[in-house]
């Protein structure tokens, strides 16, 4: 019989991303530098907590 | 420095891409960010009758200046990163300080200075009570919660299952919408099941206020078995969203639902079978920024007009009057 488990998929992270902290923590704070902007990442979509 | 001009005051995590994409259009001097994964950047003070905070960029947010408030997606550390572990007492600390950001929100929204998104909404009325309010206006496709307890009676009838919570099963594990056959379901769990609607496409309709945009992805560009398109997109090069033309008899009907439903924002997804549009659900704070992100299609644009302290507040509606149809149906039943 099929459980919630065995009918999940792998999802894409945070973690998963190559964020550095660099550039997390100079662009997001409270600015964004057009010239340099973050990576599209699964922030973008539905996913849990949305 | 303490800001003295109109500003609007955006709610969100660091991480939060839209955001940055708000911020970059609506002007960095107009808005005023505040990050919760990161409150300890920040100084906050809330008192009875008015607040300051601080930002780390030497700005302040004082509330005689807070023209508009946005809840976007305020996420604590442990729930932006659920793989990890944290302390106990960071938990309770970035609990407290969610708490108060929240009621920091309730003051607005009862102030009238709230716009567009209700984080309440999903409470107040979730997506089973999104279906049936639905029904008024679009064809639901056919659905049940069962725990403890087999699915239906249909053997064999196809259907796919879905999560109500989107929470992860597994480590970086998530119940996307998926099809199943009903007796197949381990009847001790917990199951959202809905029939399987053969559909060519899918359609989402992102509603800011008084504006409607529509999408379409093809199905036929997803793999095959696959029915969610976030899905599709883990296993196959992105498929590309396109604007679609809603009939008028359409769009009426969606402004009625969001206007039952009390909310002001909300991004809602049908499957388009022939001409019928299946109602699915609607995420009253959904995303956008994949479906315009070069400001294309105008959300962007939209979006930030309403977020603009240069532009008229429209408030969030107080009260929350959400038409459910339910009212009396005991009595008329019984």
């Amino acid at each position: 019989m099929l459980t919630p488990l065995l009918l999940s998929e792998r999802k894409t992270t945070l973690d998963d991303l190559a964020l550095s902290e660099y550039d997390h923590q100079t662009q997001t704070r409270e600015s964004v530098d057009p010239n340099n902007p973050i990576p599209a990442s699964d922030t973008l979509f539905d996913g849990e907590k949305s | 420095m303490v800001t003295s001009r109109p500003l609007s005051f955006l709610y969100t995590n660091s991480y939060d891409h839209s955001a940055d994409l708000l911020v970059k259009r609506v002007g960095n001097d107009r808005l005023f960010r505040f990050n919760l994964d990161l409150w300890r950047d920040y100084r906050v003070q809330i008192e009875s009758d008015r607040f300051f905070i601080g930002s780390p960029a030497g700005r302040t947010a004082d509330s005689n200046f807070v023209i508009k408030f946005l809840w976007r997606k305020p996420l604590t550390g442990r729930e932006l990163f659920p793989e990890r572990r944290f302390e106990r007492e960071r938990v309770y600390e970035d609990e407290e300080l969610a708490y108060a950001m929240r009621e920091l929100w309730n003051r607005m929204y009862y102030e009238g200075r709230a716009i567009l998104i209700d984080p309440a909404s999903d409470v107040l009325a979730g997506k089973l009570t999104q279906s049936q309010v639905a029904t008024r206006y679009f064809a639901v496709p056919r659905w049940e919660f069962v725990s403890g307890m087999r699915v239906g009676a249909e053997r064999g009838r196809q259907c796919v299952v879905k999560s109500l919570t989107s929470l992860r099963v597994g480590e970086k594990r998530v119940l996307f919408t998926t099809r199943v056959s009903e007796d197949q379901l381990a009847p001790a769990s917990p199951w959202m099941v809905q029939d399987y609607v053969a559909a060519q496409r899918d359609v989402t309709v992102l509603v800011v206020r008084d504006a409607l945009f529509a999408f379409e992805v093809d199905r036929s560009e997803f793999p095959p078995g696959v029915v969610d398109w976030r899905h599709a997109r883990t296993l196959a090069p992105a498929q590309e969203w396109r604007r679609h033309e809603l009939p008028d008899s359409v769009a009426r009907a969606i402004r009625e639902f969001m206007d039952d439903m009390a909310l002001h924002y909300g991004r809602l997804d049908f499957l388009l079978s022939g001409k019928d549009y299946c109602f699915l659900e609607v995420n009253p704070n959904g995303e956008w920024a994949w479906l315009d992100p070069q400001g294309d299609a105008g959300v962007l644009e939209k979006l930030s007009q309403e977020l603009s302290p240069d532009t008229p507040c429209h408030p969030l509606p107080n009260p929350r009057v959400i038409k459910s149809g339910l009212h009396g149906k005991v009595r008329e039943g019984g």
